[in-house]
Formats: structure tokens, sequence, C-alpha cells
């Protein structure tokens, strides 16, 4: 379980984060969705100690990762897979070496056949193993956000944190995207952040959606309860209506 | 005028407390044995050995042009081209070898660390490794500060042999000095405390190089053009950090001795 305490983030003047709090339970899976720059990557950063927080506390399970030490937050971090935005994947290494890359620090047991674990996890996320030797730079932004993911499950964590995974990609391939979070759900039990504003993305995946505004968490509910909703800024949110209490700055042209 | 001045005394105290705590981590990695050999003998290779040409011309023709230049002037005021040897010598062993090496290896490599530790952090790489178990620091600084600080006082050593040896080249061909008498100048005038004195210089010079660049690439924001700047600044940073700090350690080893 996830638990998230009144927390505020501010960089420089900018207040993205203002006591945001949020409970995520065991096996279930959350989306948090929001405009854009309205904190959700912010959001969790801090949960898994990229970030840490001007005021608030995060507790994963017993562990105040809010306060715990290099050593001690290595233990909490290692449960974590994290599905970055872009992928994220080091440009210096091939595919195989990217999957299996936290195999080593994470789970040295794992490590000595991790050759096997790779193939493994590339057909789990529908890739040919053999795109194993390519370079990040040879594959598609499908294929990346794919072996993005293959590299975030490859240790096996508890808790996964998906930062827009299907933004960016085609209706068709975000669909693929949805299904293999779905399946890893199933599969591996885990328990996920998404953080999207890909509404099609949210109802399929979440269990629950929360929408964060303005620094804070306005709504929380499952995907049923959120598209029946009569909250203006919900509704404004998921009919994607410039019309509401959402004012977006717009500069006119002259 | 108040609040600018307190701005740049902020900025400075932000970068010192970075580049302390970087230096913290390295240093507690480099005790503890936390060095991946592999990815530090790929940086040896190249920022050393693949640095080595441009060096090695660089400080060819610079040995070449001091030999030129000194010899004409000696031979205005005395006649004849003597001390040649001396000059180019002790020029090159105390200044210009550590100089010229640490600028262009500032230029070749501190870009290219600043380019890549940038890039990394904008595309979230550097996230993606805490995320993997990996702390950046250990993993991108410390093998690029052990290869910078190895390689730039060997550099220097080479690239002062190289110069003297292209001092000498326009010394015998051109001013028609006689090969014993060249060297001899070298050996009376260049003694170890000298060759020493740039060494021990190099050594600062590689590591004034390795903590900017590693600095400015962990710290860059702001796509592409965030890596642009950082990777001018870092070189920029690390030249005028070497010309100022090179007056300053010049006089430290003279006034302990080492090369006066």
């Amino acid at each position: 379980m996830i638990r998230i305490i009144g927390l505020e983030k501010s960089f420089g003047k900018n207040k993205v984060l203002r006591g945001v709090d949020l409970e995520i339970k065991t096996g279930e899976t959350i989306t948090v969705m929001g405009g854009s720059g309205a904190g959700k990557s912010v959001l969790i950063k801090h949960v898994v100690g990229l970030l840490k927080p001007d005021k608030g506390r995060i507790f994963v399970d017993d562990a105040e990762v809010t306060k715990l030490e290099e050593e001690k937050l290595f233990q909490v971090q290692k449960r974590f897979g994290y599905l970055f935005q872009g992928g994220a994947l080091f440009d210096s290494l091939t595919v195989a070496e990217n999957v299996g890359f936290g195999l080593f620090n994470l789970r040295p047991d794992l490590a000595k056949h991790w050759k096997d674990v790779v193939s493994e996890k590339l057909m789990l996320v529908g890739l040919d193993p053999q795109v194993g030797d390519l370079k990040p730079a040879e594959l598609s932004g499908g294929m990346k956000k794919r072996v993005g993911l293959a590299r975030a499950i490859a240790y096996e964590p508890d808790y996964i944190l998906y930062d827009e995974p299907t933004t960016g990609l085609d209706p068709i391939m975000s669909d693929v995207i949805n299904e293999l979070i779905l399946a890893l759900q199933k599969k591996l039990k885990v328990t996920s952040i998404v953080v999207t504003h890909d509404l099609k993305s949210a109802y399929k995946v979440s269990n629950r959606i929360a929408m964060i505004y303005e620094g804070r968490i306005v709504t929380v509910g499952n995907p049923e309860q959120i598209q029946k909703t009569s909250d203006p800024l919900v509704k404004q949110f998921i009919t994607g209506s410039s019309e509401g209490p959402i004012k977006m700055k717009v500069k006119e042209y002259e | 005028m108040v609040a600018a001045i307190g701005k740049i005394v902020l900025d400075a105290s932000e970068a010192l407390g970075g580049v302390a705590k970087m230096w913290r981590e390295t240093l507690g990695a480099l005790m503890k044995g936390q060095w991946v050999p592999k990815l530090t003998i790929a940086q040896v290779m190249e920022i050393g050995v693949r640095s080595f040409p441009v060096v090695g011309l660089t400080s060819l023709f610079t040995g070449m042009v001091l030999a030129f230049q000194s010899g004409f002037s000696f031979i205005k005021v005395f006649n004849e081209p003597i001390y040649v040897g001396s000059v180019v010598g002790l020029s090159l062993v105390k200044e210009l070898g550590p100089v010229l090496t640490s600028m262009v290896i500032a230029g070749r490599v501190g870009a290219a660390i600043a380019a890549e530790i940038g890039t990394m952090n904008v595309t979230e790489q550097l996230d993606a490794l805490y995320t993997l178990g990996t702390n950046p620091v250990r993993y991108l600084a410390v093998p690029r500060y052990i290869a910078v600080m190895v390689m730039v006082p060997i550099l220097t050593a080479l690239s002062d042999m190289i110069g003297i040896w292209g001092g000498y080249v326009v010394a015998n061909l051109q001013l028609k000095i006689p090969a014993s008498v060249y060297w001899e100048e070298v050996k009376t005038f260049v003694d170890m405390g000298d060759v020493n004195h740039g060494l021990i210089k190099a050594f600062f010079f590689g590591l004034i190089i390795v903590t900017t660049s590693c600095y400015k690439g962990f710290k860059c924001q702001g796509g592409a053009e965030g890596v642009g700047k950082a990777t001018t600044s870092a070189v920029v940073v690390s030249m005028v950090l070497i010309l100022v700090g090179d007056y300053f350690l010049s006089s430290l080893l003279v006034s302990l001795g080492i090369g006066g």
C-alpha cells in the first residue's frame, strides 16, 4: 500500500504540488489524470524517492520514503518498476543490456541467467528477443515504450509506475500498451500508478481514477463514477472543453 | 544591485555545495572500491588514448614555434641562438605542457562529458539509473574522475617530451644548433622539480575539468538548449578556472620549493 499525505513541492516560485493526499491499495491500478504541467509526473517521482518534497509524507507499506537515507531508500526503490515517458533507455547500451540492467543490482539471483530473463521479458511485452541486439536509437517510439516496460518489470517489482505510457503513440499502439498493462496486472499482480491524460487508457486500465488540479487531488472514483460525474472540473477535463472552471492561458494573436 | 549580488552569492554557494556533494560521493565510492573497471577502461581509452593525437600535434608545434621565436629573438640580441633548449624545456615542462594539454582536454573531453551526462539528465536516463538501483555519480562520474585525473598528467608528460623534441627539430635544422648543445641546455636547466611542478598542476587541472563538466551535466535542465548551454559553460568555466588556478597553483608550488 502507498499512502501520500499532504505532499507539497515547489520549483522556484512555481508551486506544483499544494497538499496531495492519496492512498493506493495493494494490487490496484490507480490512474492520476490532469492537464499538462499539473504535477502528475512530479507526484510519482516523489513516490520512488527521485524528488524530495518540501512538506508531506509518503509511506510505502510501513517505510516512510520521504525520510529514508540512501541505503534504506534503495531497499524500497528496488520494489518499484518505473516506465518513463520517453522510455529513458540508455543510448550507449543495447536493448538487452537495458532490459537486464537492473538485475545485477536488484536481483543478483536472476542476474546469473540474465539473457534468459531478458528474452522472456521482451516476449512478454510482445517483442522478438532478437530486438535485444539493437541499440535504442534503432527502435520506433512504440518499441521504446515496450522495451522500457520490459526493463521496468525485469526484476519483478511489487509496484509499477507508468509515466504517460501511451503519449505520443498511435491509437492502435496505445491500445497494445493498455493491453500490456492489463496483462501485467493479471500476471504479476502488481500495484500500479498510471499517470496520463489519455482518458481512453485511463478508463481501460484503472480500478480507480484520481484527478489532480492546481496541485491537489480534486476527485477519486472508479472509471464509471468519473464518466458520470457532475463535478464541473472533472466534466470539463473528460469532455475536453475549453469552456469551464479550468482556464488555460492562450495568448491571442493580434 | 543588492539583489544581483545576492543572486551571484546564492548561485555560487549552490554550486559549491553541489560540487562538495559530488566529491563526497565520488571519494566515498573510490574508498569502497565501488567503480566499474569496464567503464573506467572505456573512459581511459576515450579520454586518454583518443586525445593523444591532438595533444601530440599541439605540443609538437608549440615546441617548434617556441624554438623558432626564442632562437631568432636571441640572434637579434646576442647574435647567436643561445639558451633555446632551456627556454623550450622550461616553458613546456612548467607551463605550456600542463596548460595546453588541459585546454585541449577541456575542449575535447570536458564538452563530451557535459553533453553526455546533460543529455542523459534531460531524457530522464539519470532518474532511470536511480530506479534501477544505480547511483549516477558512482556509475558516470567515478570512471570519468579516475580517467581524467590519471590521463591528464600522463598526456602532459608525453606532451612535454613531444614539444621538446619539436623544439629540437627547429633548433637543429633551422637554427643550426648542434644536438649536443640543445640537449645539454635542456638537461642543465630542467630538473625533476620542474617536471613535478608541471605534473602536479596537470593533476589539479584534470580535477577542475572533470568536476566542472560532470557538475554542469548533472545540473543541466531544459532540453537540447540546456545541453548546449551546459556544454559551452563546462568548457568556458574549465578554461577560465585553469588559467586563474595556474597562477595560484604555481605560486603555491614555488613557495613549497617544487620547481622554484
